[in-house]
């Protein structure tokens, strides 16, 4: 087992509320640092295996270990070496985008003076730099989006995971994200692990391995 | 985990929940104010006449014995009690069926004093050796007056109720000399004797069962029973209210309690699925649901505490109109404590779906 890489190892699991279809009947699968892109038909269980990574659902059978040997779902790992930048809901409504990203920040241990440059400094790298003091309801979809994943990454996670994330997103807010994406990674190359779950074709130049994701569950076609 | 920027987001988002549909939170506290005044209302009634109660035992005192003896003849000697004098101290007065008429026209009760009398009322500074006296709370003491009986007519001054005299119930009344009013003696009346235990006598029960049992073994032929009055009855009523207060009481709270408890559960519930997704982004973040919980019973117990402490205002204001001698209750620990309890207890148990519903798994909920 790779200590620095994202191991799954005999992962089975099924949906409470869908008992009869299995999205994973013992799915093993490592991802080691760098840009994976995961490819498959809609409904495979591309974001189910991403939520399995950051420990949001617990395996019934098998077990996902994140880098350091650490358990998915270990407290430490989903504060501090864990982002996650969701497909749709990603801010929450009535504080600023600053405050978003800070919050989740400051909750994963990062001094106030080091926050405030760091949610800086990636604003302006995704190009919403003039956006730090807006509220969500006044940005657009792709601005959102960036802001969501300046909020994944200011923490400096090992771990960053993106679902879905350039869903509708016109062509220059889908380059921006997945440069940050490609760029955040090679800052650390041989730590950091981008998981990236998307349909969108535009993605794979960014990405150093491609998975065409087939876990063989009962959903399968 | 938690920063300072957690709790401002936490406060922000409740305010900003509360802002956007205000309704229910005016309705879980219109619903909270609404009961608590109806409990305060009841529990401050309960209070109001437990607290009559003891002012009237406090009055009678709880060593007090009266002893009403009808007589043929208001002259006739009272009844003998020798063997209580030996547990106390003895006074008796006579009153005939006869009014003493005061200048300004007013009717007050005639008590005849004898030579035993005479020496008690002396202890209790009335000057006793300047009878009559007129003994009043509507009028300064000292002050000479005028009391005409028929044809009679004898000049008394004022003195105050004293406390020994309160048991006999008589707030104003003439004391005279046995034959200030020598016709008037002839009339039937009343002996009042009032009785005050000594400290090392037995207890007020086990005299008044005593009495009791001597005045049923010796009746006068023809003649009503003395009459036996003493706090003991009272002091009964007392017990039975407190422990009717205290049953209502926790069965008004704990009433009050499970319909917060449904109520605000029902709004907590209700408001916590409209915003899963965000407090599930939030738990995603690393935040503990605890946190999130904690937000949600805070902000039940702030709803309850504030209905509670518009009930306090409320219940206040319609006392002032509908039962004024219970508002000043409204402010005793025994009063207002068993709701804001009841408050909290049913804001707290309000909390508890939320609290199931956030051991749901994040990915569950953001799928």
């Amino acid at each position: 087992m790779n200590p620095a890489a994202i191991t799954l190892t005999g992962v089975a699991f099924t949906y409470p509320a869908r008992r009869a279809r299995a999205v994973f009947r013992d799915y093993s699968a490592q991802f080691g640092p760098g840009v994976h892109l995961l490819r498959g038909y809609s409904g495979c269980g591309k974001s189910t295996l991403l939520r399995l990574i950051a420990g949001y659902l617990a395996p019934d059978a098998g077990e996902v270990r994140v880098p350091g040997g650490r358990k998915s779902t270990a407290r430490d790992y989903q504060v501090r070496s864990l982002g996650f930048v969701f497909q749709s809901i990603n801010l929450l409504e009535g504080v600023t985008v600053r405050q978003n990203i800070e919050m989740a920040a400051a909750l994963g241990g990062l001094s106030k003076p080091e926050l405030r440059r760091e949610s800086q400094r990636w604003l302006e790298t995704l190009g919403i730099g003039g956006l730090g003091e807006e509220k969500p309801d006044r940005l657009s979809g792709g601005q959102r989006q960036r802001a969501a994943f300046a909020r994944a990454v200011v923490k400096r996670p090992q771990v960053l995971l993106l679902d879905e994330p350039t869903s509708g997103l016109d062509e220059a807010s889908t380059a921006a994200l997945a440069a940050a994406a490609r760029d955040f990674q090679r800052a650390a190359p041989s730590e950091r692990i981008v998981v990236i779950a998307a349909h969108d074709e535009r993605l794979r130049p960014y990405a150093d391995h491609e998975v065409r994701f087939e876990p063989h569950g009962e959903g399968a076609p | 985990m938690s920063s300072p920027s957690l709790f401002r987001y936490l406060v922000r988002e409740s305010l900003l929940r509360w802002g956007g549909r205000a309704w229910v939170p005016l309705a879980r506290l219109t619903v909270a104010a609404s009961l608590a005044t109806a409990a305060l209302l009841v529990l401050a009634s309960f209070a109001l006449g437990l607290a009559s109660l003891r002012k009237r035992i406090a009055e009678f005192g709880l060593d007090s014995i009266v002893i009403r003896t009808p007589l043929r003849r208001a002259s006739d000697p009272a009844p003998g009690l020798p063997s209580l004098a030996d547990y106390g101290r003895i006074l008796t007065l006579t009153l005939p069926y006869a009014a003493a008429v005061l200048d300004d026209g007013r009717q007050v009760p005639i008590a005849i004093a004898g030579d035993e009398a005479l020496r008690q009322l002396a202890a209790l500074n009335l000057g006793a050796g300047e009878l009559p006296v007129l003994i009043t709370g509507a009028m300064p003491p000292g002050m000479p007056v005028r009391a005409r009986v028929g044809p009679w007519s004898v000049a008394a001054r004022t003195a105050g109720a004293p406390p020994e005299l309160r048991p006999t119930g008589m707030e104003e009344m003439l004391i005279t000399r046995a034959g200030d009013f020598p016709l008037h003696a002839m009339l039937p009346g009343t002996a009042v004797t009032l009785f005050v235990r000594a400290p090392s006598a037995p207890p007020v029960a086990e005299l008044v069962k005593a009495l009791s049992i001597v005045f049923a073994n010796n009746p006068s032929a023809g003649a009503t029973p003395p009459a036996v009055q003493s706090a003991l009855p009272w002091l009964k009523e007392a017990e039975e209210l407190q422990a009717t207060w205290r049953k209502y009481g926790a069965l008004l709270s704990a009433m009050l309690a499970v319909t917060i408890a449904l109520v605000f559960g029902s709004a907590a519930i209700l408001e916590y699925e409209a915003a899963a997704y965000l407090t599930a982004l939030l738990r995603s973040f690393g935040v503990r649901p605890f946190w999130i919980w904690f937000q949600r019973a805070v902000e039940a117990a702030i709803l309850a505490n504030a209905g509670g402490a518009a009930a306090f205002f409320a219940a206040a204001a319609l006392s002032r109109s509908a039962l004024p001698q219970a508002g000043p209750f409204l402010r005793e620990a025994a009063v207002f404590l068993p709701v804001f309890a009841a408050l909290n207890a049913g804001a707290l148990a309000a909390s508890i779906p939320v609290a199931f519903a956030l051991r749901r798994p994040v990915g569950l909920v953001l799928q």
